[in-house]
């Protein structure tokens, strides 16, 4: 197969940085927001370090370990509140860009925090000419606060070890979510001897406040929008499961009602945290899309055969009460600029893109929906797309028997050859994603043209 | 796919680059500073202290009065003998003590230097006090941090348990 749209130069590549800003103008002031945060924290740091304190190498190692310590328990505060479900945030970045600075710097973070106990045992080591391990003992021994500072340090480090990409495809969302969950022991269990041990709080009663506020905000927003406010919803909207339905591929419907539902303003493409309210859901939340445009106080959920949870959704029973927190998402129909737009589904992925095909063709634009399974038995909704009077063009079979993939630049142009004019939307599992995206921008889609979202929260 | 492979740890790099940096900076240029202390261990004979905490006051730290007024000789048994502590760092500044033995008896300590600056010569004034009663009390170096000066209680404990050794 040869490739018909002759290859635009990518005069687009000369733009994206600014488009991006153009685009996400609460991104770029929420980073500018954390780097404030960081350089007041070193000013802090800084005037509570008298420069008399580098005079021996034990005493810059120490102050450096502190210097680390305390920006990391500023950015400990930060992650809480970035997958906090603050709604600000949400609005200005999605959820999905949140959950991934939340990833970059939980790395950033744990590694921080490894680092300022390296640095104190050392720079404690070297004031004291001890060895370090019996200098672990003192500090831990001597210093208040500090065993359960270990506890907490313990805490993050498994939080971090089982996010990490090597352990977390190995472990099922439900053991990782629970994991994750502790977290909030661990940074209790640290936030004692900051206060009580921190070199430059002890002598300072504003900083001691300050930093003791800092961290009651942060619990305060996180109750109000991961606690109380979805518990205030679950008692207004009351919603419950109200059918189950099987869909080819093995994928399942859930429809959930609830009086006002409707009231929430979810759109198509966008997701919500559904949390089932029976014996084996309880315990985690997962981000499923609407898979029809929503209408009234119906919602409707089509969740893949991933997981044991998700696989487990087929057995719920109608009248099952629902936790729903959201909805969220900026993965919507007011995205697209063109009049001509392009939807690429595959796997769950094709639940949000049916939602979105249908709101896209009501508000008057040209929608070709490319369907993307192994195999014919795979394409849930399909039926629904066939039927919605729109351009619906299925593509099956594994990679490995095409010989190729169709999705990719040198084949995507083919199927569609008006790719380059057309608004691309593509959701789906990640490596198709990226193959989508790559050649949507090789065929001179625009960056701010090529809209993709990713679910996992994990 | 939007998580870029490696970012958080290239994150946690230049991080780290950029505290080292604002370390540099704060104490870029300092010379390596070692106060004219008395010599660790050195025993000196009571009343004589009062140069060698001379010497520290440049530091800048709260006049290290020496309160002995006991002679400085008089038989082994009796005798009040005044010995100087090891200089041990803290991240605030040194700290160092001397311990007057009256025999075998620690009847004293003095703070001959302790951390300055604005915040830590306050923590400093409240809590050194304190730990020279708690050695006197306790008769050794195992004594109780005092809560919000755990570094110079620290210093202090070391600093004590020094001139104990020295005096043997």
């Amino acid at each position: 197969m040869s490739t018909i749209t002759p290859p635009r130069a990518p005069s687009a590549t000369g733009q994206p940085g600014r488009s991006v800003a153009l685009n996400h103008p609460g991104g770029l002031l929420l980073r500018i927001l954390l780097v404030v945060t960081v350089v007041a924290v070193a000013v802090f740091w800084w005037t509570g370090t008298p420069p008399t304190t580098g005079g021996s190498p034990g005493g810059a190692v120490t102050a450096l370990g502190e210097l680390t310590g305390l920006v990391a328990s500023v950015l400990v505060c930060a992650q809480v509140l970035l997958t906090g479900r603050v709604p600000w945030f949400e609005r200005a970045v999605g959820l999905d860009r949140l959950v991934s600075w939340h990833r970059t710097l939980g790395t950033s973070v744990v590694l921080l925090v490894l680092t300022h106990v390296l640095l104190m045992i050392l720079g404690g080591a070297l004031l004291s000419a001890r060895a370090l391990w019996p200098e672990a003992v003192t500090i831990v021994t001597t210093q208040p606060e500090m065993l359960s500072a270990v506890l907490g340090t313990a805490v993050f480090v498994l939080v971090g070890v089982t996010s990490a990409r090597l352990l977390r495809q190995h472990l099922s969302y439900e053991l990782w979510f629970v994991v994750h969950l502790s977290v909030y022991v661990g940074i209790y269990l640290t936030f004692g001897h900051q206060i009580a041990a921190g070199a430059h709080f002890v002598g300072s009663p504003v900083a001691r406040v300050v930093w003791v506020l800092l961290y009651a905000v942060t619990a305060a927003a996180l109750l109000t929008w991961r606690v109380i406010l979805p518990l205030v919803d679950v008692v207004r909207h009351a919603p419950r499961v109200t059918a189950v339905l099987p869909e080819a591929g093995g994928m399942t419907s859930v429809w959930v009602s609830g009086s006002g539902l409707g009231d929430l303003g979810a759109r198509a493409g966008q997701f919500f945290l559904v949390r089932f309210l029976v014996r084996g859901h309880l315990v985690s939340a997962h981000p499923y899309s609407l898979s029809v445009a929503p209408a009234g106080d119906h919602l409707r959920f089509t969740v893949g055969a991933l997981g044991d949870h998700s696989s487990a959704v087929a057995r719920l029973r109608p009248g099952t009460r629902v936790l729903l927190e959201g909805p969220f998402g900026r993965f919507t129909a007011a995205r697209a600029r063109r009049p001509g737009v392009l939807l690429v589904g595959g796997g769950a992925g094709v639940g949000p893109v049916r939602a979105l095909a249908e709101e896209l063709r009501l508000r008057g634009h040209d929608v070709v929906v490319v369907h993307r399974a192994r195999s014919a038995a795979g394409l849930g909704l399909g039926n629904e797309l066939a039927a919605a009077g729109i351009d619906y063009r299925p593509v099956v079979g594994h990679r490995s028997e095409l010989g190729y993939d169709p999705l990719d630049t040198g084949h995507l142009p083919a199927l569609v050859p008006d790719l380059a004019r057309r608004d691309v939307f593509v959701c789906g599992p990640p490596g198709m994603v990226a193959t989508v995206v790559r050649a949507a921008r090789a065929a001179g889609v625009p960056r701010s043209a090529v809209h993709h979202e990713e679910l996992s929260l994990s | 796919m939007t998580a870029r492979r490696w970012r958080g740890t290239f994150v946690y790099l230049g991080a780290l680059a950029g505290l080292a940096a604002v370390a540099v900076a704060r104490f870029g240029g300092l010379p390596v500073d070692q106060a004219a202390a008395p010599v660790p261990g050195s025993t000196v004979p009571a009343g004589d202290t009062g140069g060698a905490a001379g010497g520290s006051g440049s530091q800048g730290t709260p006049d290290p009065s020496t309160s002995p007024s006991n002679p400085g000789t008089g038989s082994p048994d009796t005798s009040t003998v005044t010995v100087a502590g090891d200089v041990a760092q803290t991240p605030y500044g040194p700290v160092q003590v001397t311990v007057t033995f009256t025999g075998t008896r620690i009847a004293d300590v003095q703070t001959v230097q302790a951390p300055s600056g604005p915040e830590s010569s306050q923590i400093a004034a409240r809590s050194t006090p304190i730990l020279a009663q708690e050695v006197v009390d306790a008769q050794s170096a195992r004594i109780d941090t005092v809560s919000g000066a755990t570094y110079t209680s620290e210093g202090y404990r070391e600093s004590v348990q020094s001139a104990i050794d020295a005096r043997g």
